[in-house]
């Protein structure tokens, strides 16, 4: 009995994406895991699995970030510029990932030094990475880059692969997460920041980490958004850093952070998400219809996490 | 004699899911008694104060006010009612002012129109506080910028301002310096000769002794006896608190002072906005005792100790090395526990493992890996060692009485690494039998070359454990005691005022 009660709040998410597999899938006469749909999932969840499992260092520690979307669109624009011009897809890779590295250190950097709320910076940091790629983009003759003369098969059709990339990341980031003193501290400084420094919590050095790890986790994701669509324009990555808090929102992280936050809670989020939103179009829901399920199901989950932290125990 | 019972409990109980905090109590509160409570920590005497105080509701049993049934729904209603606490922890809110934390719940009483007439609230808030003799505090200051003793004594002038017929004190004079404290005596003494009562919680056994006409012990919950001032003896109280007996002396024999003459901690004329040219060594294998009424700037130098207070002028060098920040101050090994233990010690929300194991990373460490295995071992070796209260290690700290949170605050500088140890209060609250425990491990530490300072109220541990005290007034070093035998009380309390 102590024992489920210690792992309910883990069940209760894995139930749920038990459950919704079920219900679209037998919704859709198992339309839903047919391997065409299987695939195409596995392409959606890509970039959005491996951006939020990165995103939940930010979360653990008390940060907010909104700025993923036009990071994407940065590090991606970065990428085929690179590509293009090298024929590297590794050189690509990396660029992606340093440019979305660079654009969290700005970020986590001014957070600090300045004291602001770290949304804040974000949004600051989004308008600017969006205005940059609107104003490359519009200089380009079609509006857009494409992806000339490399090959990014691998990133876009290779499935196995893709399941791969978000294993590795997965495990490797939950060890770091869970048993190192830079995962624990980062989810001690989301619990009480004050009592984090005086327990010998490097305060400032762990913030730093904990967005580098988001920015190559974003940088990575970039690359499999470019490879996709094959091209960037003004638009790439909208949205993205709503749908990575309606997953982590999902996937039943607190959004406050603290020692009790789960990285699983990433991985389940995003995986739950990308389903309903399948289920949803497979049984024939207007895409705008599904937005608004979106909103729905982010505010539901919202007004449910904020009454558990309200049941705080009396002053004694 | 009947009329004169102004509470009386029936039975009462109360659980917390599978934790029985209290077990059938009954109790009488006279009218002109001074009551004393006692017990070991989480034996049930905030529990059962929470209960007549309409914090908790009781699983069974019922209450008497002057012999009518009575069971508050909440501390507005107790306060209606004639029943005031002053309750163990912060019961402040930070960003609020002054004025408006004594009259949150009762803004109503200052309306205007629509709004709340601050002018008079203020007014009626310095009144309020000039009536326990506080003069010095403006009201229309957020909390958070006092220092946890005014925070106190801001929260006993909200509870006075009703002119309770009963009001429970609920282990506060172990925050309060000497000056504090006379308030409290002062304000239990006039309400008894008001005829009116008080529930008096403490674990200075001499003190209750003192104050109190008769003392109710409680042992895990349940009544144990009810003893008149005229038959009171500290071994039997102590023996029926604990259930076995205890030893005489709580403090460390020797008298051999310090074990080296190697400094770890120098001040040079140190000055902040409280503390006025301070020039002090700190020594391995020392304990330094600190000690100063409230206001002497005690508290705020154990935190220029730890790199949290920056120095104005001056400079303060670890092994030569000159302290700048917290940063610094935790890689030079300096630990540090605060006496305002749960916003800036504890994990309030978290585990008593984690809140035990996280300043003691750095030796849990394998490579990098922190097992959870290890955690555990070290978490339970210091819940037995401090007789911490829980079901497990599992258990939130904010569900521990509050003694037992300063064990779990204790518990995470000992065994962590640190080499210089501040302990601003380390034993605030602690029951008689674990404080012995923890003297004890001080002690050891001292022996092993640590470099220990003790800031505390509690002039009686700073003559029983230190080596050297040093007694502040008004931000300055007013005097140096040095360890001996015949060291009084009566000899420092001169220093102080
Ligand atoms: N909200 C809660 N949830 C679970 N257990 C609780 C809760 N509040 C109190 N307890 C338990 O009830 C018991 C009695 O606690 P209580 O606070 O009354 O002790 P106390 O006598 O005031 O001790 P102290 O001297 O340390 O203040 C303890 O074992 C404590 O762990
Ligand atoms: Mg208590």
């Amino acid at each position: 009995m102590k024992k489920i009660k210690e792992y309910q709040s883990e069940l209760v998410k894995w139930i749920g994406l038990v459950l919704v597999t079920l219900v679209f899938g037998f919704w859709s006469d198992w339309n839903l895991l047919s391997a065409y749909n299987l695939n195409s999932m596995i392409e959606t969840a890509t970039p959005l699995a491996i951006a939020c499992i990165g995103m939940a260092f930010v979360f653990a520690h008390g940060g907010m970030d909104i700025s993923s979307g036009a990071v994407v669109a940065l590090a991606a624009l970065g990428a085929v510029v690179i590509m293009n011009g090298t024929g590297s897809i590794v050189l690509g890779v990396i660029f992606a990932m340093a440019s979305s590295m660079v654009c969290y250190f700005v970020n986590v950097i001014v957070t600090n030094k300045f004291g602001l709320m770290s949304t804040i910076t974000s949004l600051a940091i989004m308008f600017s990475a969006r205005g940059l790629v609107t104003y490359i983009c519009q200089n380009t003759p079609n509006e857009s880059i494409s992806i000339a003369n490399v090959d990014v098969t691998m990133f876009k059709r290779n499935h196995i692969f893709m399941v791969l990339m978000i294993a590795v990341v997965m495990i490797a980031l939950g060890i770091i997460f869970n048993y190192t003193a830079l995962g624990k501290g980062a989810r001690a400084i989301g619990d009480n920041e004050k009592s984090a420094g005086q327990n010998g919590v490097a305060i400032d050095q762990t913030k730093i980490l904990c967005y580098l790890i988001a920015g190559i986790c974003v940088g990575i994701a970039a690359v499999f958004k470019l490879s996709s669509t094959g091209m960037v324009q003004s638009s790439t990555g909208n949205g993205f850093e709503m749908d990575i808090l309606v997953c982590l929102v999902l996937g039943g992280m607190s959004l406050s952070g603290g020692m009790g936050t789960k990285i699983s809670s990433a991985l389940v989020g995003s995986l739950t998400y990308v389903i309903l939103m399948k289920g949803l179009t497979i049984i024939g829901m207007n895409p705008n219809t599904v937005i608004l399920v979106k909103a729905i199901v982010f505010l539901i989950i919202i007004y449910i996490t904020t009454q558990r932290t309200n049941l705080k125990t009396l002053p004694r | 004699m009947e009329e004169q019972i102004l509470l009386r409990t029936l039975g009462l109980s109360k659980n917390f899911g599978d934790v029985k905090a209290l077990d059938g109590v009954s109790l009488d509160i006279k009218r002109g008694e001074i009551q004393g409570l006692i017990g070991e920590n989480g034996s049930g005497k905030s529990t059962i104060s929470s209960i007549i105080f309409g914090i908790h509701k009781a699983s069974a049993g019922s209450m008497e006010l002057s012999r009518t049934l009575y069971s508050p729904k909440s501390p507005m209603e107790a306060r209606q009612n004639g029943i005031s606490m002053i309750v163990q922890e912060k019961d402040t809110i930070d960003m609020l002012s002054v004025a408006e934390n004594i009259f949150l719940g009762d803004e109503k009483e200052f309306k205007k129109g629509p709004f709340v007439d601050t002018a008079k609230m203020n007014a009626e808030a310095k009144k309020a506080l000039s009536d326990i003799g506080i003069k010095d505090i403006d009201v229309t200051e957020p909390v958070y910028r006092f220092s946890f003793e005014t925070r106190k004594l801001i929260e006993i002038a909200k509870a006075l301002y009703y002119k309770p017929e009963l009001i429970i004190i609920d282990e506060t004079t172990t925050a309060l310096s000497q000056d504090g404290r006379m308030k409290i005596y002062e304000i239990m003494r006039k309400q008894k000769e008001a005829n009116k009562a008080v529930l008096f919680i403490s674990h200075d056994l001499p003190e209750l002794m003192e104050t109190c006409d008769c003392l109710t012990i409680l042992r895990d919950g349940s009544f144990v006896k009810k003893i008149e001032k005229s038959d009171f003896s500290e071994n039997e109280i102590k023996k029926s608190m604990v259930g076995r007996t205890v030893s005489e002396n709580l403090y460390r024999n020797d008298f051999e002072g310090r074990m080296t003459d190697k400094v770890a901690v120098c001040m040079e004329n140190v000055k902040t906005d409280l503390l006025d040219n301070i020039n002090l060594n700190l020594y391995e294998g020392e304990i330094l005792g600190i000690g100063g009424l409230s206001g002497s700037g005690m508290h705020e130098l154990g935190r220029v100790f730890a790199g949290l207070d920056r120095c104005n002028e001056g400079e303060v060098k670890v092994y030569g090395e000159k302290l700048k920040d917290l940063a610094q101050a935790l890689r030079l090994k300096i630990g540090y526990i605060s006496k305002d233990r749960d916003t800036e010690t504890l994990f309030l929300a978290e585990s008593i493992k984690d809140n035990l194991t996280i300043s003691a990373w750095n030796i849990l460490k394998r490579g990098f890996l922190i097992l959870p295995g290890d955690e555990k071992k070290f978490a339970e070796k210091q819940i037995e060692e401090l007789k911490i209260k829980c079901s497990s290690g599992n258990q939130l700290v904010r569900e521990l009485s509050g003694g037992n949170k300063q064990k779990v605050s204790f518990g995470k500088l000992i065994g962590n690494g640190s080499r210089i140890m501040i302990l601003d209060s380390p034993t605030r609250g602690v029951d008689v039998g674990v404080k012995t425990t923890m003297y004890e491990l001080i002690n050891n530490l001292k022996h092993e070359g640590h470099a220990i300072v003790i800031i505390s109220e509690e002039l009686p541990e700073l003559i029983g454990m230190c080596d050297r005290i040093l007694i502040l007034k008004d931000g300055a070093i007013s005097k140096e005691f040095e360890r001996k035998p015949d060291l009084k009380e009566t000899d420092i309390i001169n220093y102080l005022i």
